[in-house]
């Protein structure tokens, strides 16, 4: 019985896991890009959210359509203005201007908001449905709910619509995708933005059960890389696979181990699926 | 001439290495002393970054743990078997030198950012580990260094600025490490990595190995580091010896200095440094949210616009300055 509860866990913990990653999983498919202030998104969705609700009473399950577009436009403005110029430089460049946006990001954060941890009162908060003899956590539920909701969304944008599918194009091949007339820094800049936009929706959809502070991004980037990795970086249905490993991972572990070391498992799976398969469990070998 | 050019140049360094032996007698206050010493600990810190991260272009993003390996292997056996940083020091330097040899084992198969990955998820097990290990290293809420007495031998004085002339001291034996490497045959191989690693490797070189030997000296610089800083501070705790934030922090004073040359690490910190200090020293939240804010937007603008660093533009100065000769040159046979 107890380990039926942890699966359940690590499916609903593991599907807002897919919500988190997946945007970072598409920048990095479209712009060969690691996102690294992608938690730093993350954290200015949960505070959007936030003061959404100080402000306007709005419950997090909606402010988040609103983190979601203060998301998209940052991600579209840092896109076109800074991430565009080291697409083709340096790999160093490539790594540290998105450490340098989620320093500036996070310490901004720290000198507007304090460094107190805030959180919202909903109805629902200690709310819990009861599966037969397994309890269910409302706000779990709904971040759940959203998670699977957005990914759908985005599996049918990427297959069944023509900007999806030459989001696609310029993923497997950027310079066939220019031949075939497709204007590939709008598709870039569009692929940034909505990967920003996911992780500010994921923010607040994770802000009943989460508190918000200028560093949680920290708490979530490395889990959020492990995740990315094991499916492969890039590839938007790995990420879904990789967050229930990750979900579940950390639920069973949380069984025989103290929580302290939860994430350690999860760091150790991750180092080990990469000795193993230097390119993810789903990742393409790449090559160099 | 170019003999002379040379012993100019190492005139010039042994200037440089007794004025920085000398800035106490400057007679700063001692707020500023403080900084200078702090300085000095991230300087060493840095340069071991730049080893592997600069030099190879092998971009760790888990350089902290060495500083923090350092930092709680010489406090752990002062407060635990009361020895001497003396010897803690280097025994946590050695430390150092392992993990890195089991770290590079594991990650220097890998390329690109699938390193810098692996190097911050292992750096975050580190963490993990030695916050569970509650009763030797005091977890989470970390470890004190008990002040015993004013003492060289037990590595202890009462202000930071009497540590001074040690930090300097190891700023001087870091940097002419790094300077050795960068013009050594190990420099020249850890060059052709950076370029091309596979060229490098067909034209003969060990690039295991080459790696192998930059990190763990790089690991050991690090680690030397984190025991000053564990005997300057007193205390020790995972947020702030073992932190992404530390790592992060740790490549981007040697990456505006510059990652590719030897005084990078200290043009990077000693602009860096005394800037988050002076601003984080008026206490509040914003004034150190404001200094780190500049930390990101001069990372930001300098990979954008010069990703050679303080380095990079010293270089391009340099350029400059020559030439106009060059069209002269060519007019008038």
């Amino acid at each position: 019985m107890a380990i039926l509860q942890a699966l359940v866990n690590g499916v609903l913990v593991g599907g807002v896991y897919a919500l988190i990653t997946v945007g970072l999983t598409l920048i990095f498919g479209v712009l060969e890009i690691v996102n690294f202030a992608q938690g730093e998104f993350l954290m200015v969705g949960m505070y959007v959210a936030y003061f959404s609700y100080v402000a306007l009473h709005l419950d997090p399950m909606l402010s988040a359509v609103l983190a979601f577009g203060v998301l998209f436009g940052l991600g579209a403005v840092l896109e076109r203005w800074l991430v565009r110029r080291v697409l083709h430089g340096p790999e160093i460049s490539q790594i540290f201007l998105t450490v340098g946006i989620s320093i500036a990001l996070q310490n901004a954060a720290l000198a507007f908001f304090g460094a107190d941890f805030h959180s919202v009162h909903v109805p629902y908060q200690t709310a819990s449905l009861s599966l037969g003899p397994i309890p269910i956590s409302v706000p779990y539920l709904l971040a759940f709910a959203w998670g699977a909701a957005i990914n759908l969304v985005l599996y049918f944008f990427l297959v069944r619509t023509d900007f999806g599918r030459a989001m696609r194009a310029v993923a497997v091949n950027a310079v066939a995708a220019t031949l075939s007339g497709i204007n590939v820094s709008r598709v870039r800049m569009v692929a940034f933005a909505i990967g920003a936009g996911l992780a500010g929706l994921a923010g607040a959809v994770i802000l009943p059960y989460a508190y918000v502070y200028p560093t949680i991004g920290l708490q979530y980037v490395v889990i959020m890389f492990t995740i990315a990795v094991l499916g492969g970086l890039g590839n938007v249905n790995g990420a879904v696979i990789g967050s229930l490993i990750v979900g579940i991972t950390q639920a069973l572990s949380a069984l025989f181990l103290p929580s302290a070391l939860q994430n350690l498992v999860v760091f150790a799976l991750f180092v080990a699926v990469l000795m193993v398969k230097p390119s993810g469990l789903l990742g393409h070998s790449h090559a160099h | 001439m170019r003999i002379d050019a040379l012993w100019g140049r190492r005139a010039l360094l042994a200037a440089g290495a007794i004025a920085l032996l000398c800035v106490p007698l400057l007679h700063l206050s001692d707020y500023t002393m403080r900084i200078a010493t702090m300085t000095c600990v991230y300087v060493v810190a840095a340069a071991g970054w730049t080893l592997i991260g600069g030099y190879a272009n092998q971009i760790t993003l888990g350089q902290a743990t060495m500083f923090g390996i350092g930092a709680y292997v010489s406090t752990m056996l002062f407060v635990h078997f009361h020895l001497s940083p003396w010897i803690g020091g280097p025994l946590g330097a050695i430390a150092a030198a392992l993990a890195a040899a089991v770290i590079g084992f594991l990650v220097f198969r890998l390329w690109g950012a699938y390193f810098a990955l692996v190097t911050l998820a292992l750096a975050e097990m580190v963490r993990i580990l030695v916050e569970y290990a509650q009763p030797i290293t005091g977890g989470p809420q970390g470890i004190s260094v008990p002040f015993v007495r004013n003492s060289l031998w037990l590595l202890q004085f009462p202000e930071a600025k009497d540590y001074y002339e040690i930090a300097a001291l190891l700023v001087i034996l870091a940097l002419a490490l790094a300077r050795g490497v960068q013009y050594s045959p190990l420099g020249y191989r850890l060059r052709a990595i950076r370029d091309d690693e596979v060229a490098a490797k067909l034209a003969g070189i060990n690039v295991f190995r080459t790696k192998m030997i930059a990190f763990m000296l790089g690991a050991v610089l690090s680690a030397l580091a984190g025991t000053l800083y564990a005997q300057i501070t007193g205390f020790v705790d995972p947020d702030s010896v073992l932190s992404i934030t530390l790592s992060v922090q740790l490549a981007l004073y040697a990456i505006i200095g510059g990652a590719q040359v030897w005084w990078g690490p200290l043009a990077g910190a000693a602009l860096l440094v005394p800037l988050g200090q002076a601003m984080t020293g008026s206490g509040s939240a914003a004034g150190a949210g404001l200094a780190k804010i500049v930390y990101g937007l001069l990372l930001v603008a300098i990979v954008v616009i010069q990703p050679l660093g303080i380095a990079g533009f010293v270089k391009d100065l340099r350029f400059r300055r020559r030439k106009p000769a060059a069209p002269s040159q060519a007019v008038s046979p």
